[in-house]
């Protein structure tokens, strides 16, 4: 036989072994299915994806839902301005990952100043929970017990909320002494305590759940940054951001029981679901640090490719994601600012991949938090099924999940909203040639336009007043020269200021040219502004203040148009709109300290 | 004599904060216990689980809560990743990571997650292997 010959002979026995597989392959007779394929088939999806990471994609505005291990993009679904923290409903019980029960997440929108509800079984984006105004949100991660109230901090203010979700009920408290900025927080599993960080105090800080109160400080290293509780409630461990350790906080005793070394740079924590391992990004030693939480030291190190933030954990403990803030040199360019990435990583001990990277992809805006799900949790509501999330609601084994949300302030037993944030319409925003004038504060015919400048880490000037009523113009450049620790050549300088403005003058400075945004200035307020873009291991402090002062006085925490913009759903422009979707900001306030209702 | 009994009162205190803060093993609050299944009861839907990894095991009363899953955390079936199972469904002898937290006033311990584990998973063997090499799972230094 000649070689062609040889080859068509393969090629043909392969071909007949392929239609006898394919005829193993049951398929439900057309007569007796609907349009499409109901039960699951052998054929169904050959790439199964077991768990799904959820990630909330900071200045894109979206949640970002990637498929484990394959790190397939599967959705993006559209919430608002700059997406930060997140619980799973359902309860605390397990690791970050929670216990979901499938139904909602809750996002912090550091920018709009609110808390979003997702939908995970329609995948839409469902009410908006409005902080009570003047707040500043960071997260919204820790979740009570229960899952009934999530807290939040309030980083720009020094504040912390404790919110009912059913309506958005909130109690806030101030947490002194000034400055002060509560951030990344976790609850104690078994309701005692909220823990939060305090980078401005280098403490973290101890609150009681119910009644909700603050409890004390507790110094811990130098700029904490994540803080999680491990599942058995017996630590709290504490990413020292500026000291290279990790904090151990005994929960029993409320005080420092370790500290130990890690990866220089340490930010954020994924506990596995026995509290055994914790898995850290360590930011500048581009890596992924494992603690062993019974020895209490350090064990394992892996590298990563680029530059970690946050990072998740799969929910049997196999798959880790380094989720990365810089890509210099991986991908295709795709405009002016960089691709980040996530990074797959094999933490099974017994596996080949063992500490190795198995998967690299880029991903759009900026993630913060992950946290990943098994992906029988979420139902298959396509082919017809979709009614019954209105009737039957959906089954976990013995567990019935309803929908059937009755008497709950903006939620409907018949609609399920799916909201598009406005604030994407309605922004005034372009780049102009590099602007190098004066930082400050001028008046051109009648617009104040600002000129400001950003740097690794900080602004120029850090605190400007425009009066109220007064047509703004912002023009933003990026002075940044070294960019210093990022080893990135390139980095981006946001300007965002949280809350009522944070809608249409998000602004990018992308380095050789400015970044303009034109509002209107018509509510009174004191509005902390702060980077969105990441730039480096202090980019969180970057931070500045801009003052739109009442007519004849000055613009403070005290003094603004706050209760007016409380009531404002900054993603909806028409009022009855807002009647339909929301639940948020009706009871701001109605909750006393120490009146709440039990955990 | 009041400086003596305040000292001893003080001694007390602090020895009995000693205790109650070692770690000797799973303790009645912690909110997760690793071991085996031992005892089912299906109409109070309440477990018993035998803890493994530890010096001593300890056997923990758990209560299920409404909303409590029971769900395959790993196996070596790909296709059972993640499922959810049913109470009539779940044996006893089953290696199993029960969350949840003690009740407010200490009487019960609430069960909020059963996750069914594979004897052979990694992280199964890590821990058996740490205990055998005398690291036991719940005796932090
Ligand atoms: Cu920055």
């Amino acid at each position: 036989m000649n070689k062609k010959g040889f080859l068509a002979l393969i090629f043909a026995v392969f071909f007949v072994a392929g239609i006898a597989e394919a005829r193993k392959t049951e398929i439900t007779p057309a007569d007796e299915r609907d349009w499409q394929v109901i039960a699951p088939q052998d054929s169904d999806a050959p790439l199964r994806d077991y768990a799904m990471l959820y990630e909330a994609g900071g200045h894109d505005g979206n949640i970002g839902v990637i498929g484990i291990p394959s790190m397939r993009v599967y959705r993006y679904i559209m919430c608002g301005v700059d997406m930060h923290n997140f619980p799973f409903s359902g309860s605390n019980a397990g690791n970050n990952n929670g216990t979901p029960d499938g139904k909602f997440l809750w996002v912090s929108d550091k920018g709009a100043d609110a808390v979003i509800e997702v939908n995970l079984q329609t995948g839409f984006a469902e009410r908006i929970l409005a902080n009570p105004k003047p707040f500043g949100i960071h997260h919204s991660a820790a979740m009570s017990p229960n899952g009934k109230y999530i807290f939040l901090t309030g980083e720009l203010t020094g504040k912390v909320a404790k919110m009912r979700v059913s309506d958005g009920a909130t109690t806030v408290i101030d947490v002194p002494p000034a400055p002060s900025a509560p951030d990344y927080p976790d609850t104690s599993k078994d309701g005692k305590y909220l823990f939060a960080g305090n980078y401005y105090h280098s403490a973290t800080m101890v609150f009681s759940q119910d009644p909700f109160k603050f409890i004390k400080e507790i110094p811990v290293g130098k700029n904490p940054h994540g803080h999680n509780a491990e599942p058995r409630g017996r630590w709290v461990v504490v990413c020292d951001k500026l000291s290279a350790t990790q904090s151990v906080i005994d929960v029993r005793q409320l005080k420092v029981h370790k500290v130990i070394p890690v990866g220089a740079g340490p930010l954020h924590n994924q506990p596995d679901t026995f509290g055994k391992y914790n898995y850290i990004s360590s930011f500048v030693s581009d890596s992924t640090s494992k603690v062993d939480l019974g020895r209490m030291q350090m064990v394992d190190e892996f590298p990563i490719h680029y530059r970690v933030g946050h990072n998740s954990i799969a929910p049997d403990n196999h798959y880790y994601v380094s989720q990365n803030k810089y890509s210099t040199g991986l991908f295709n360019p795709t405009g002016i600012v960089y691709a980040v990435n996530f990074e797959e990583q094999d933490i099974d001990e017994l596996s080949p991949t063992y500490g190795k990277t198995v998967k690299l992809i880029p991903i759009n805006g900026e993630p913060h938090e992950g946290r990943q799900i098994f992906s029988t949790t979420i139902q298959r509501w396509n082919t017809g099924r979709g009614e019954e999330m209105f009737t039957k609601g959906y089954e976990l084994g013995d567990v019935k999940v309803s929908f059937d949300d009755r008497g709950v302030p903006g939620r409907s037993l018949t609609k399920r909203p799916s909201l598009y944030p406005v604030h994407l319409a309605n922004a005034k925003r372009y780049f102009i040639p590099r602007d190098d004038g004066k930082p400050g504060v001028t008046k051109e015919g009648d617009v104040y336009v600002v000129r400001l400048k950003g740097f690794s880490y900080g602004y120029v000037p850090r605190f400007f007043h425009v009066p109220k009523g007064a047509n703004v113009r912002i023009i933003y450049t990026n002075i940044d020269k070294a960019a210093g620790l990022t080893k990135n050549p390139d980095v981006t300088m946001g300007f965002l200021p949280a809350g009522y403005y944070g809608q249409r003058t998000r602004l990018d400075g992308v380095r050789g040219m400015s970044a303009v945004g034109e509002f209107v200035a018509d509510k009174a307020g004191e509005f902390e502004f702060y980077c969105q873009q990441f730039c480096g291991p202090l980019h969180l402090e970057m931070r500045g203040t801009f003052f739109v002062d009442p007519p004849g006085g000055t613009a403070s925490l005290s003094v603004g148009d706050y209760d007016e913009m409380s009531k404002l759903e900054y993603q909806v422009l028409d009022p009855e709109e807002r009647e339909f979707i929301t639940g948020g900001n009706r009871l701001l306030n109605t909750l006393r300290e120490g009146n709440e209702p039990a955990i | 004599m009041k400086k003596y009994l305040s000292i001893i009162v003080v001694s007390l205190f602090v020895l009995s904060c000693g205790v109650a803060f070692s770690y000797e093993g799973s303790l009645p609050d912690d909110t997760a216990y690793v071991g085996t299944i031992t005892k089912i009861d299906r109409g109070a839907r309440v477990i018993e689980l035998t803890t493994k990894f530890e010096k001593t095991p300890k056997t923990w009363k758990l209560h299920m809560q409404d909303e409590c899953q029971i769900q395959v955390n790993t196996t070596k079936n790909p296709s059972e990743k993640g499922a959810f199972k049913k109470l009539s469904e779940l044996k006893e002898g089953t290696l199993a990571e029960v969350h949840g937290w003690p009740s407010r006033d200490g009487g019960k311990w609430l069960a909020r997650k059963i996750s069914i584990l594979n004897p052979d998973d990694y992280m199964v063997k890590r821990l058996e292997a740490d205990a055998k090499g005398g690291v036991y799972f719940g005796h932090e230094p």
